[in-house]
């Protein structure tokens, strides 16, 4: 009996402890993610910086924000460079990544691989930013809420001007996004509409909402103020930025609304956002500016611009909008290091004849079209076999930054010939990571050079045009001059407005602004008078349909999204 | 006569020394017996060997079958013989022994999930398979035992790496982006799929000498009780284990190998390739002049006469390697007639050299398994211990790549002072101011790296350390015999970490060197119990129902460090002015830390009606972590029938159908191996200060990156249909296992592409789509000569899947599905009505003489322009059709064997012709040379920019002789008194002998389905020793 109960005792116990082991189980299935790098709630001083690092940065540790096969070819800034200065007069490239020659050849297809780049970075950039404006702890920081709603309508007029009519939405939700063309209150649901209606409804809705958000958030921004890196401000976007975002829109307006450059009805509001700019604190850096060792160094204003010390060397009151790198903090492959490696090879040197400052400096890619150079000189073959300095040495201007020599036995031509490799056109040492007083870079291979995504200098420019434009001479010379002249180059009596177009080139050259200029001035796609070596693929350049003046969304993404149209004038299908 | 009489010295020290002791039985009376022994056909057994339960020495049939010998009446008396089942009869004056082959009877007791069962009674596809200890090759894990052998089941390495996993697949995998790889059960615990850091290979624990059989359950209804994690099948190893009252035996198997590379590339020699850029190029133009001329005239131009230096790469990194491999097993059992001690105990040790200079791999293991049997029989204990350290040297494995590419008219060494950086190794440099005076120069990075260097310069290797236990109850209860409680409670405790410790002067750590650990624990714990009833109501209706729960938890965790440090000739310095030199460069720590948790009741019933209808229904409901709140249950049922036709009255008395079973299955099983442990939003923090943002003040710059999360996923569920059919006639001397299934896969989990803007991602895992698979599977056993000298057994299976997408993510029709190639260029695609990986190419245009012309495709839809609308579908990476063939001659004590494994309607993409095709950059304009083949560069392609044409997409069906065994068994081998002597084996084996194929690249066995420049998978040339004291 004894045992009996001592057995039914123990079975008693054994049911128990199964059953509270049991429960405690089942909750072990709630613990959850234990991993110690991720967190259930947000910090919104990084949230807030993950929408600025979009712009140049690849993602969190070195890798890409999305999905994506390279992670160094996802930043915003690369791609910018790939998609506004390879179709173009300036740039070419004949490496075989995934369609780059493509591009250069006007060519770019929904299945290009390289779309995939642009066009998730600025959707991954855009949701980072839809979804900190989502949260109810961004009110509690009225300036830096304005500032994702910066960066946000920057990335949206990225779309705007690289695809025209994308899909558009403000918030992370469930539903599929829907096209920027169902948004334009013109649109009627049902209807038939041809695919460039579409595209002119896109392009108006985005327009008007890109417009909008930058009125609306003006006020909210940081003062206009000139800064250095050691300012705790340096970095961030101003009313300055704003201005000069404004000033781009209500520039390219023709294109964007009416689908040619030159219709454009804005050209007053171009003028008066330039000006707010030219008098805010942010000037033009000339040689009163510099340092006592950058002067005995050799260097001339412009060359500063682009070193690895520019956010200290007094550049930087120039930088309305300044993207950090650091070689130690804020490392990539794709921001600033990008445009010193993919135009060096390693037996390049700069105008004082240093080599790069880093020994990522031989991808020995970008070249630059013969076109470019004609529009510093007459006679682009005397650049052939010379260096930097050498260049910089026959007077033209201070802001010829390039490179004509060889290397051992294989001779640099003017010419792209075959289009086949980096000997086959002159390049240019416009970048490097040397200090202009002579210190040492941070790093042997990262790089220190800020990129200055917005310069005084387009303000001067965007001024002059809208002065043509408006029939006043007077402040496109002054405006214009004042550039000619910090760069040592001779001034004319007058300006054209095709002067300011290759002022353009000369000012902004290879710093991702292009393909907006020409298209603006009608000398991009369609038939048109300017053609330039392998534009739309010919060798000696011929032209292709002003369809292509904007991108078609990536393959993949119509495939994914059953509510996309792809843009006009591209293949639907795969 | 006392029995001790009899134990020999060593033994008895040996015993001694175990601190064991021995049985001892009783005084009985002494008989004499006579007794004869035959085979099932009736044919008598010469030479077997006859013993007696507990007593020393034994005797041997004479030429008719025949034997004497004293034993105590009743007492167990064992007939052995090569290719038979051990037969045992109780002493009595005249017995008669019939011995069977040693064959998978139908009583044979199969292990499946959760239980055991007579092979007879079972109702689902599975399929058990005792290694063959006699035809096999060079054997290192437990995948190379099941390679080939079994029909649907697929293995193949990854590459020919010492140490190296396998994939394998068990019909052809039900899932698309989800875990295909089929449950690992080794002794009752589950394994977790993922090797810990430092191992290569999961399965690389387990000694393949310790492993008794293998069982896999392929359909439904047999791997339903392993619910969410059996859609992909099970493979479930049982160690070995002592038998009772088994007097101690002492095993030793030793081999030693030479491996030798199968297959090179065929690129060119110094002067092949000379004449190469010298007709490419032109005799004066800067490649033909920059080539590695040994001397130069006085005014710089090579001397031509004196010639280029020549170094056949591959030759340099490549040897013959040689391995050796030795196990000792100690197996016995203790007890008497109210308990029993079965005990092994095995340790194992070996050395893997790789046939790339530098690449090797160790493996020390050591197990025990204890079998007690108490309270008479009612309390049964099965207790493991499993240890295994492993160390690998993976080899500079770079060099491979390098190895095909770099310019044969180099130096490996040279004295020069620009290669002094490098120790010597000859390389691409420039100079360089970016360092100090003491480097002045660096490689160009885009630049062939000197593969001898990689070689000789790679320090990384990795080893761990794995513990793997269980204690294993079952209780039958005491007065209640038909019930029977059971408890598993199995452990996995692994640690492992790579190490890195580069040289300043390497292409690995050039300039800062630098050394790191990278480190990773992890423990899987499984506890399960269950509770079994069985019940005879009559002789016409047997019934059984087992009820269980499972607890499983697996955590792992883990860190890294790296750090390098400016030299002390470093001149630069900090922005406050002081010195660089000495000081760190570079610095990163990491660490991580996951886990999953699994909750699962489980069940089964059988019932059988008449000994011919056997029914099963199986059960399981899971819970797993990995999923939210509502989405986490899964119910994973299964049913099945068998129909045993033989035991029908009409079969009964037909002698030559030993065998005729139908069997019908249906059942679900689950995946919830998403690779991921969590599902709700969370934020990634930025872990590596070198990639911060400092925007605004007191930001440091760490990131915030909203991390895509999907909170509606939940099981991806496959539902199988199974078919099957087992014949066996004259005695099981000829079986046939047919089986013919068709499953599908819903809500299947996958990361497609999905909208932009919707999630924080362009790629979202989630369940949506299906997938069906058919297929057939037919395996034949035959044993056709069986006679007292000649044994000559056959075995070939063969398999056919067909995988079919019905339905994607959507409502769309493709999907990309992985394969990248050239620059970011996706080729293969997830398409509905096509099989998985399916590459979308282009049709390549030839020109007369078979040349692909480079860029010319097809015009297939003939609107005048080549675009995507002309790409097609053509073929995919999985073969439809595998099997595998096995041949077994014995003749007195010789025996001979041999395995072949074919795999016919698998395509992959060669890419490495891809990558050499390009005969533009045998000269790069960065200042370099790469090497090609003579048929590479006869393509006469100039750019990189064609890789999508099915050109590159090569038939890669083969068969593959994978081993010749030659072996000689023998016994009695120092024979002396009373003792038997030693008995054993000794072989010879060649692996991976010849393949038959049209594929034109180096191997066609390629689990990714493209090849690149993997490690090469060896020939080995193999003797071994067994030996049984």
């Amino acid at each position: 009996m004894a045992t009996k109960i001592s057995k039914f005792i123990t079975f008693g116990l054994v049911c128990c402890a199964t059953s509270v082991a049991l429960t405690s189980c089942m909750k072990d299935l709630d613990k959850g993610n234990i991993d110690p790098h991720v967190q259930a709630e947000p910090d919104m001083t990084a949230l807030y910086s993950k929408c600025y690092a979009g712009l140049i940065m690849e993602g969190n540790d070195g890798g890409a924000d999305f999905t994506i096969d390279d992670a160094g070819k996802s930043t915003l800034l690369r791609n910018i460079f790939n998609f506004n200065e390879l179709p173009t007069d300036e740039a070419i490239c004949w490496w075989s990544d995934g369609g780059i020659v493509d591009i250069g050849f006007n060519q770019c297809m929904p299945g290009t691989a390289s779309l995939r780049f642009l066009y998730y970075r600025l959707v991954s950039n855009i949701s980072f930013c839809n979804h900190y404006l989502e949260l109810s702890q961004a009110q509690e920081d009225q300036t830096r809420l304005a500032e994702v709603r910066f960066l946000r309508a920057f990335n949206y007029y990225q779309m705007l001007d690289f695809f025209g009519d994308p899909p558009f939405t403000t918030a992370i939700s469930a539903e599929t996004p829907r096209q920027a063309h169902t948004y334009n209150e013109k649109f009627v649901e049902g209807q038939e509409y041809s695919r460039s209606e579409l595209l002119a409804m896109g392009r108006e809705f985005l327009f008007n909402w890109i417009k909008s958000e930058l009125e609306a958030i003006e006020p909210n921004m940081l003062e206009p103020k000139a800064k250095t890196d050691t300012d705790p401000d340096y970095g961030r976007a101003d009313k300055a930025a704003v201005w000069t975002l404004l000033g781009r829109l209500y520039l390219n307006a023709g294109t964007y609304l009416n689908n040619d450059g030159q219709n454009n009805p804005y050209w007053a509001q171009v003028l008066e956002y330039a000006q707010r700019v030219i008098s805010s604190g942010y000037s033009l850096f000339d040689y009163s500016k510099m340092s006592s060792e950058a002067k005995a160094n050799g260097y001339q204003p412009y060359d500063l611009l682009f070193m690895g010390d520019n956010g200290s060397n007094g550049a930087s009151c120039e930088a309305i909008l300044p993207l950090l790198q650091d070689g130690k903090k804020t490392k990539g492959w794709g921001g600033s290091l990008f445009f010193v490696a993919a135009m060096w090879n390693s037996s390049m040197s700069t105008v004082v004849g240093l080599d790069a400052g880093t020994t990522g400096n031989n991808w020995s890619g970008m070249r630059c079209r013969p076109q470019l150079i004609e529009k510093f000189t007459n006679n682009p073959a005397s650049f052939v076999g010379k260096t930097t300095a050498d260049i910089r040495a026959m007077g033209i201007d201070d802001r010829a930054l390039f490179w004509g020599l060889g290397s051992g036995n294989d001779k640099r031509t003017l010419e792209l010939g075959d289009n086949s490799n980096f000997f086959q056109g002159i390049v240019t040492t416009k970048w490097n990571n040397n200090y202009s007083n002579g210190g040492t870079p941070h790093d042997t291979y990262d790089v220190d050079i800020d990129f200055f995504l917005f310069r005084a200098a387009e303000a001067y420019l965007n001024a002059a045009e809208a002065a043509l434009h408006l029939g006043n001479a007077s402040v496109a010379k002054e405006c214009i001059d004042k550039l000619r002249n910090r760069a040592h180059a001779v001034t004319k009596t007058s300006y054209t407005l095709d002067d300011v177009l290759d002022e353009r080139a000369r000012e902004f050259y290879f710093e991702g602004q292009r393909r907006v200029d020409l298209i603006r001035f009608n000398q991009f796609g369609g038939p048109t008078s300017y053609i330039w070596d392998y534009k739309g693929g010919f060798p000696n350049g011929g032209t292709f349909d002003k369809t292509r003046n904007v991108f078609p969304l990536p393959s993949s993404e119509v495939l994914a999204n059953k509510n996309l149209t792809q843009i006009d004038g591209y293949n639907e299908a795969e | 006569m006392m029995k001790q009489v009899n134990i020999r010295v060593p033994r008895r020290l040996l015993t001694l020394l175990l601190g064991l002791f021995l049985t001892v039985g009783a005084f009985a009376q002494q008989i004499t017996v006579k007794g004869h022994v035959k085979d099932a056909t009736g044919e008598d057994v010469i030479g077997a060997t006859v013993r007696v339960a507990g007593a020393q020495g034994g005797t041997v049939t004479d030429f008719d079958g025949n034997f004497t010998i004293q034993a105590a009446k009743g007492a167990q008396i064992t007939v052995t013989y090569m290719g038979y089942q051990p037969a045992t009869v109780a002493a009595a004056p005249t017995v008669e022994v019939t011995l069977q082959d040693d064959s998978q009877l139908l009583n044979d007791v199969v292990v499946i999930g959760y239980g055991v069962a007579k092979k007879n009674d079972l109702t689902g596809s599975v399929t058990a398979l005792k290694p063959d200890e006699k035809n096999h090759g060079i054997i290192t894990t437990a995948q190379d035992m099941i390679q080939g052998k079994i029909a649907g089941v697929n293995v193949s390495t990854g590459s020919g790496a010492p140490g190296e996993g396998a994939m394998i697949r068990i019909r052809g995998g039900a899932s698309l982006n989800a875990n295909n790889d089929p449950l690992i059960v080794i002794d009752g615990m589950p394994m977790d799929p993922n090797a810990t850091k430092g191992m290569n290979n999961p399965l690389s624990l387990v000694n393949p000498n310790d492993i008794e059989s293998f069982t896999v359950l392929k359909d439904a209804s047999a791997t339903a009780i392993y619910g969410s994690r059996g859609s992909n099948g099970v493979i479930i190893i049982t160690t070995k284990k002592g038998r009772r009252n088994q007097s101690p035996k002492v095993s030793y198997n030793g081999t030693l190998s030479v491996s030798t590379i199968a297959k090179k590339l065929d690129v060119m020699n110094a002067s092949e390739y000379v004449e190469q850029i010298k007709n490419q190029y032109g005799e004066d133009s800067p490649a033909y002049l920059g080539l590695g001329w040994k001397q130069f005239n006085d005014d710089g131009t090579p001397n031509f006469a004196a010639g280029t230096y020549e170094t056949k790469w591959q030759d340099e990194i490549f040897r013959g390697a040689v391995s050796h491999d030795h196990n000792v097993s100690l197996t016995g059992g203790l007890g008497n007639d109210k308990w029993a001690m079965p005990y092994r105990v095995s340790a194992g040790y070996t050395n893997q050299q790789g046939i790339l200079k530098g690449s090797d791999y160790s493996r020390f293991t050591a197990g025990f398994t204890l079998n007690p049997s108490l309270l008479d029989d009612h309390l049964n204990l099965n207790i493991n211990g499993k240890y295994s350290y492993s160390k690998t040297n993976p080899g500079g494995q770079g060099a491979i790549g390098a190895a095909f590419i770099m310019d044969p008219t180099r130096p490996i060494t040279s004295s020069d002072e620009q290669f002094k950086n490098w120790g010597g190794y000859w390389q691409w440099v420039t100079p360089t101011d970016a360092f100090d005076p003491t480097f002045p120069y660096q490689r160009n990075s885009d630049a062939p790296e000197n593969p001898m260097e990689k070689v000789d310069h790679y320090t990384f290797n990795k080893s761990s350390n794995v513990l793997l236990g269980n204690f294993e109850a079952d209780y039958k209860i005491h007065g209640l015999e038909d019930v029977r409680l059971h408890f598993n409670l199995a452990g996995e405790y692994a640690t492992g970490g790579e190490y890195t410790s580069n040289n300043r002067y390497s292409t690995y750590g050039y300039y800062y060197g630098g050394s790191g650990d990278n480190k990773e624990k992890k423990y899987n714990l499984i506890a399960t119990a269950y509770a079994q009833y069985y019940k005879d109501f009559n002789k016409n209706h047997h019934f059984d129902i087992m009820g269980g729960y499972e607890y499983s938890h697996m955590k792992y965790w883990g860190d890294l460090w790296y750090k390098d440090y400016y030299p002390s000739t470093y001149q630069g310095t900090f922005d406050d002015g002081t010195s660089k030199a000495g000081a760190v460069n570079s610095e990163s720590n990491d660490s991580w830390k996951g886990q999953t948790f699994i909750v699962s009741w489980y069940g089964r019933a059988n019932y059988t009606l008449m000994d011919r209808y056997l029914l099963t229904f199986t059960a399981r409901y899971d819970g797993s972590s990995r999923f939210a709140d509502g989405h986490r249950w899964g119910f994973f049922p299964s049913a099945a029938l068998a129909w045993r036709v033989k035991d029908e009255a009409f079969l009964k008395n037909v002698d030559a159908i030993s065998d005729l079973k139908i069997r019908l299955g249906w059942g679900k099983t689950g995946q919830q191996d998403t690779g991921r442990e969590y599902y709700t939003p969370i934020y990634r923090r930025s872990n590596n200060p070198y990639y911060y943002y400092p925007v605004g003040p007191n930001n440091e710059g760490v990131l915030n990156q909203p991390l895509v999360y999907n909170n509606d996923l939940t099981w991806e569920t496959t539902t199988t249909w199974n078919l099957g059919l087992d014949f066996g006639m004259f005695n099981q001397r000829l079986t046939l296992t047919v089986d013919a299934y068709k499953r599908k896969t819903t809500d299947l989990l996958c990361t497609p592409t999905i909208p932009g803007g919707m999630n924080f991602d362009n790629a979202m895992m989630l369940n949506s789509g299906s997938l069906k698979n058919t297929g057939i599977e037919v395996a034949i056993t035959g044993k056709p000569v069986q006679t007292k000298d000649w044994f000559v057994e056959l075995g070939v299976n063969f398999a056919y899947n067909k995988n079919k997408i019905s339905e994607l993510y959507g409502g769309r029709d493709m999907v990309e599905a992985g394969m990248q190639v050239g620059q970011n260029q996706a080729i293969t695609y997830n398409k509905v009505g096509l099989a998985a990986n399916s590459f979308w190419v282009y049709q390549q245009v030839y020109d007369q003489g078979g040349r692909p012309i480079m860029g010319a495709y097809v015009d297939r839809n003939a609107d005048g322009v080549i675009d995507e609308n002309d790409r097609y579908f053509y073929k995919n990476i999985t073969a439809p059709w595998t099997g595998g063939f096995s041949f077994k001659v014995a003749y007195k004590q010789w025996d001979l064997g041999t395995n072949f494994r074919g795999s016919f309607g698998n395509y992959v993409y060669n890419d490495i012709e891809q990558g050499r095709a390009n005969s533009a950059v045998l000269y790069n304009s960065k200042g370099y040379y790469e090497n090609s083949t003579k048929d590479y560069v006869a393509l006469k392609w100039n750019s990189y920019n064609y890789p999508l044409t099915d050109y590159f997409v090569q038939n890669a069906s083969f068969l593959k002789c994978d081993n010749i065994t030659l072996g000689y068994n023998f016994e009695n081998l120092f024979k002396g008194g009373s003792y038997d002597g030693v008995s054993g084996r000794i072989y010879a084996s060649c692996t991976n002998v010849f393949t038959i194929t049209k594929y034109k690249g180096i191997d066609p066995e390629q689990t990714s389905g493209r090849e690149g420049s993997i490690y090469p998978r060896c020939r080995t040339f193999l003797m071994g020793l067994n030996l049984n004291f």
